[in-house]
């Protein structure tokens, strides 16, 4: 990479398929870019459906959203050799120079997934409370070691039997000091708190 | 260089674990296994040896061979890259390439350049002085190894017929390793057509899984 130019901040958002990567990513950027310039790359198994979903809800332009097909193996593609989402990351910055913060939107993952440190800066990781109440007592590097931690989908808890007092007495525990936010990425509950802890973390 | 070292750096080139990406390309194979053309075990293994025998792996063993024999890498590589017969073919070998040198300039400290994958893997070999003997069936095996791969995602087929596939392809490989090193840029040529078509089609397969 060409040294002269500005280096973007990468924040890497993993998480199971279906926990709302794509309502998170879509909220955050809808914040964010009032303030920066801003590029999404999403790794999907389906085409380009997810930057496709940006584009049709007129969160980005198409040329500042890449979609990245990985294969089958959406953690390979993260975590051991990112070299296809490093050149999306590239390809990004060579459109535009002026990019402050990138979204790289994993493809669904388990709970042992994680990004690799040469291809995201900062790492969210999000669940949401309809997988259950005991997914933070299962621990797993992303649950533990992510920057953030965002549980989506609080306004389902009394519909799918998760109380949400324990739920966080148990995030509090997996997370030690490391921050979590409980969010409705659908109803933008809670996407400005995050939005300031990225920025204090980017350094922005 | 000992022989046992060179054979661990091509070990390490060659390997799944070398980061290139090499996972989310299929050459083509999706579209093929989507409508129905490579459907089990046996038609991937000709599949895969009509690449070798007529199609873009003779061509890229032909290539490398040719840049151990001392021709010049930027012609090769502009040849290289003229040749490839669809938009996603040249995706595939020039990202591939630009990754593979990425890391031969991060960690074996040799700018090579930006190239299409045969032409990068020849012309590092060539700086370490490896032989024709040991890249090109390592780099034909691996290639050979991923195609299966993909099979064994998406047709699916099981990990055990895999591996019988690709050791049924060995004598295959072995008699291209032969005959690439006796090979002259007029032998480049390729009747592969309907993989060539395959990687042309897949540009607008939808959904789909892989870059190419």
């Amino acid at each position: 990479m060409n040294s002269q130019k500005k280096s973007a901040v990468r924040i890497g958002i993993g998480g199971p398929v279906g926990a709302g990567k794509t309502s998170f990513t879509a909220a955050i950027v809808k914040d964010l870019k009032k303030r920066f310039s801003v590029g999404v790359i999403t790794n999907d198994i389906y085409t380009k459906e997810d930057a496709e979903a940006l584009m049709r809800m007129q969160i980005l332009p198409e040329e500042r959203l890449i979609g990245v097909e990985t294969g089958g193996c959406p953690h390979t593609a993260i975590r051991e050799d990112a070299s296809i989402n490093l050149a999306a990351v590239e390809e990004l910055q060579r459109r535009h120079d002026d990019l402050d913060l990138i979204f790289i939107e994993s493809g669904g993952d388990n709970l042992s997934a994680t990004f690799s440190p040469e291809l995201a800066d900062i790492t969210v990781y999000m669940i949401d409370v309809a997988m259950g109440s005991d997914i933070p007592r299962k621990r797993g590097p992303a649950m533990m070691k992510s920057d953030i931690l965002l549980v989506n989908k609080t306004d389902l808890a009394p519909h799918v039997d998760v109380d949400l007092v324990s739920m966080e007495r148990d995030l509090k525990v997996a997370r030690e000091d490391r921050p979590y936010f409980l969010i409705q990425a659908k109803n933008n509950l809670n996407i400005e708190k995050v939005s300031h802890e990225i920025v204090d973390l980017a350094g922005l | 260089m000992h022989t046992d070292l060179k054979f661990m750096t091509v070990m390490q080139w060659m390997s799944p674990a070398f980061p290139i990406g090499a996972f989310a390309y299929s050459h083509g194979l999706e579209w093929a296994i989507d409508k129905g053309h490579v459907s089990n075990g046996k038609k991937l293994q000709n599949w895969i040896a009509d690449l070798l025998e007529y199609g873009s792996l003779r061509t890229d063993a032909i290539f490398i061979s040719l840049i151990l024999r001392g021709h010049d890498a930027k012609k090769m590589n502009e040849l290289s890259i003229a040749l490839c017969p669809a938009g996603e073919r040249l995706l595939e070998t020039k990202l591939q390439g630009s990754a593979f040198a990425k890391v031969i300039e991060d960690v074996w400290k040799q700018d090579i350049g930006d190239l299409s994958l045969p032409i990068a893997v020849a012309l590092a070999a060539k700086n370490q002085s490896i032989e024709q003997n040991l890249i090109l069936p390592a780099y034909l095996h691996a290639f050979c190894s991923n195609l299966v791969s993909v099979a064994i995602r998406l047709i699916p087929i099981g990990q055990t017929k895999g591996q019988r596939i690709i050791l049924e392809l060995s004598s295959k490989i072995s008699d291209l390793v032969q005959s690439a090193s006796e090979s002259e840029i007029d032998d480049l040529n390729s009747a592969c057509f309907f993989s060539d078509i395959s990687a042309m089609e897949h540009e607008y397969l939808q959904p789909r899984i892989f870059k190419t």
